[in-house]
């Protein structure tokens, strides 16, 4: 049984996300400290729900501690591709045979080699969606002129492709400019507010 | 992709339409918006309408007021038949929920009338009163075994729910329930315009939005199409 | 107008299919940028098309050109065998001699073979002969001009100058059909970012975006889908 702050976040992207087949790209607002719940809500849904396989770009935790996450909600974390801009970064060895679903960059601020992993990974998908864990921690090593740009090409890609697009933004950070230009792409923008108080 | 979920028609016309040929079944359904938007209609009319093709339901009152007066003032409707009252079995559940000291008394009694009358469909009209009575925690509890046992038993469960106004939806119920509708009016000049969303059902590529329906004699007439 | 494919994809894409058939292109960039995997690249396509290619390294001794071929999984000793590639070490001392010597020479050994893909690397030594920049300008002239003549579509390597942008002198980027540039850039945390650039093609209708690209095992990679942040 979920704790109902869960159950708002989940009913919330269950009942906002995918109604129309001209969403494509979507923002969801929530506290900084919700982000990581709303991943995992938007992976249940999206792959629990809608049977959905996409893309999760790791920037926050390596792609195995992804996978175990993702594990530990139910479900299969083998079903998904990852971008892994954190084990390198941290000076770890590749070992021999790294899983095949994960695309290895050299750092988070290497937001070229992102788009060029993004864009290998997004033809395996066929559809699909992506998501970011998370936006806000690439913004300690971009500029935000430059994470705009990076934001508004990789939007423009997803919408070609077919891929479904989710951004999560961080409620503290509404002022920004570059929030307001990413919402301004979106098709659609959602607030969810859990009332956790952490 | 073939659908491999058992459906079961609601009964409503138009809303089948709406997804994919009917409720998936069995689940849990809930039905909610304010005062006046139908909701109580909605569901007596999906009772009759099944009742009608001969299956047994039950309807759970939670109000403390008798069933007797829910179904005088339904018994304009013409889906209301008498002949078919005695498929379904009429609960006053509101009377148990006074005295009611624990989830598991509520939950025997919606199990006891279950294995008694073996209905495919049944209805508890409002499951808000429940929230009510017990405390945030225990409603929580009671939602999660209600939906459990009445899948067990593979029964459809209909919950109407109250819409407090300023929140779009209530949040526990819509998490648990697998399919959740909304029933809406606003007034266009001195009429009230009924409008119904599917915003959720699982399993199913239902329509998103709001679609208008109408409530006269004959009971209530989804517009799909508009 | 026909083309010659590069081998490297991205390349061809941005170049509508190619190099201009019979013209001159050359190709610049600093140290360590892959200007050799580039040309031994663009060879080993020839190989694969059938042409007879003609490798003249100033640099490279044959030995270190075949081992590094070989890195990338590309045989060259096999088709050296059958004299479909012909690798050319010239010395330093063929250099300083006689330029003029050169400027028959080249040309004839072209034709001989007759060798439809040529390389020459790096191209930037024979300009460094010459002290005197009206000297430098006719002699790099005079020598493009010969090899032009001779049909083969030619592919020279060049260093860069100091603030990395063009050519060491400036001047091939005037004699020359097409040039592409190799650019090596260190981002806002050091790390080595390489982008490549057409910045010339005659007769070509081609990309002047800056694209990323890296020298992988499989050897030069294009991302042509990506951009540059």
């Amino acid at each position: 049984m979920m704790n109902q702050q869960d159950e708002i976040l989940y009913s919330k992207i269950e009942m906002t996300l995918l109604r129309s087949p001209l969403e494509a790209i979507v923002s969801i607002t929530v506290k900084s400290t919700e982000v990581l719940n709303s991943d995992l809500a938007l992976l249940k849904f999206l792959v629990g729900e809608k049977n959905m396989s996409g893309i999760v770009v790791c920037v926050d935790r390596d792609y195995k501690q992804m996978k175990d996450l993702i594990e530990s909600i139910g479900i299969d974390s083998e079903s998904l591709l990852y971008i892994d801009a954190v084990t390198l970064y941290t000076g770890k060895e590749l070992e021999e045979n790294h899983h095949e679903n994960v695309f290895f960059v050299d750092s988070p601020s290497n937001l070229t080699f992102i788009d060029i992993g993004i864009t290998e990974l997004v033809e395996r998908l066929n559809g699909g969606f992506l998501i970011f864990d998370c936006l806000s921690s690439l913004k300690l090593y971009n500029n935000p002129k430059t994470l705009g740009v990076f934001m508004y090409d990789l939007a423009s890609k997803l919408r070609l492709e077919g891929v479904y697009g989710v951004i999560t933004l961080i409620e503290e950070d509404s002022g920004m400019e570059l929030h307001s230009t990413i919402k301004a792409f979106c098709d659609k923008n959602v607030v969810i507010k859990t009332g956790r108080d952490i | 992709m073939a659908d491999k979920i058992n459906r079961i028609a609601s009964g409503i016309r138009g809303l089948d339409e709406m997804i994919e040929r009917g409720f998936p079944f069995p689940s849990t359904i809930l039905v909610a918006g304010g005062t006046g938007t139908g909701k109580t209609t909605f569901s007596m009319q999906i009772l009759f309408e099944s009742a009608k093709q001969g299956d047994k339901c039950i309807y759970f009152s939670t109000f403390s007021e008798s069933s007797k007066w829910t179904l005088r003032f339904l018994s304009n409707f013409e889906f209301i038949d008498e002949s078919y009252t005695d498929q379904i079995k009429f609960v006053e559940l509101g009377l148990y929920l006074r005295s009611a000291r624990s989830v598991e008394e509520i939950l025997e009694v919606v199990e006891k009338n279950i294995d008694e009358v073996q209905p495919k469909k049944i209805i508890i009209d409002p499951v808000s009163i429940i929230g009510d009575i017990l405390n945030k925690d225990h409603y929580r509890t009671f939602l999660y075994d209600l939906t459990n046992l009445t899948k067990n038993k593979e029964v459809l469960t209909i919950l109407t729910g109250e819409v407090i106004p300023g929140s779009a939806y209530p949040p526990t119920l819509a998490f648990i329930s697998d399919g959740v509708i909304l029933l809406y009016y606003d007034f266009e000049g001195e009429k009230r315009r009924h409008r119904i969303e599917v915003l959720k059902m699982r399993g199913t590529n239902h329509y998103t939005g709001k679609y208008p329906f109408e409530i006269d004699k004959s009971g209530i007439t989804i517009y799909p199409s508009k | 107008m026909n083309r010659v494919r590069t081998g490297i994809e991205g390349v061809d894409r941005m170049t509508e299919g190619g190099f201009p058939e019979g013209h001159l292109i050359a190709l610049v960039g600093p140290f360590g940028a892959g200007k050799t995997t580039f040309a031994l690249q663009y060879i080993r396509e020839g190989l694969a098309n059938g042409e007879t290619c003609m490798y003249l390294s100033l640099e490279e001794g044959e030995d270190r050109l075949i081992k590094t071929a070989l890195n990338y999984g590309w045989d060259l000793k096999e088709h050296i065998g059958n004299e479909e590639l012909t690798i050319l070490k010239v010395e330093a001392s063929d250099i300083t001699n006689s330029m003029s010597h050169l400027e028959s020479s080249f040309p004839v050994t072209i034709r001989s073979i007759g060798a439809s893909r040529v390389v020459i690397d790096p191209f930037t030594l024979f300009e460094m002969l010459f002290e005197d920049e009206a000297k430098r300008r006719k002699n790099v002239f005079d020598l493009c001009d010969v090899i032009s003549d001779t049909g083969a579509t030619v592919l020279i390597t060049s260093e860069v100058n100091e603030d990395m942008k063009g050519s060491r002198y400036g001047l091939i980027e005037y004699i020359v059909d097409g040039v592409i540039l190799l650019h090596r850039t260190s981002d806002d945390y050091g790390r080595v970012r390489h982008s490549i650039q057409v910045e010339k093609m005659r007769w070509s209708n081609h990309s002047n975006e800056i694209k990323p690209y890296e020298v992988t095992k499989d050897g030069f990679k294009v991302y042509i889908k990506s951009k540059v942040y």
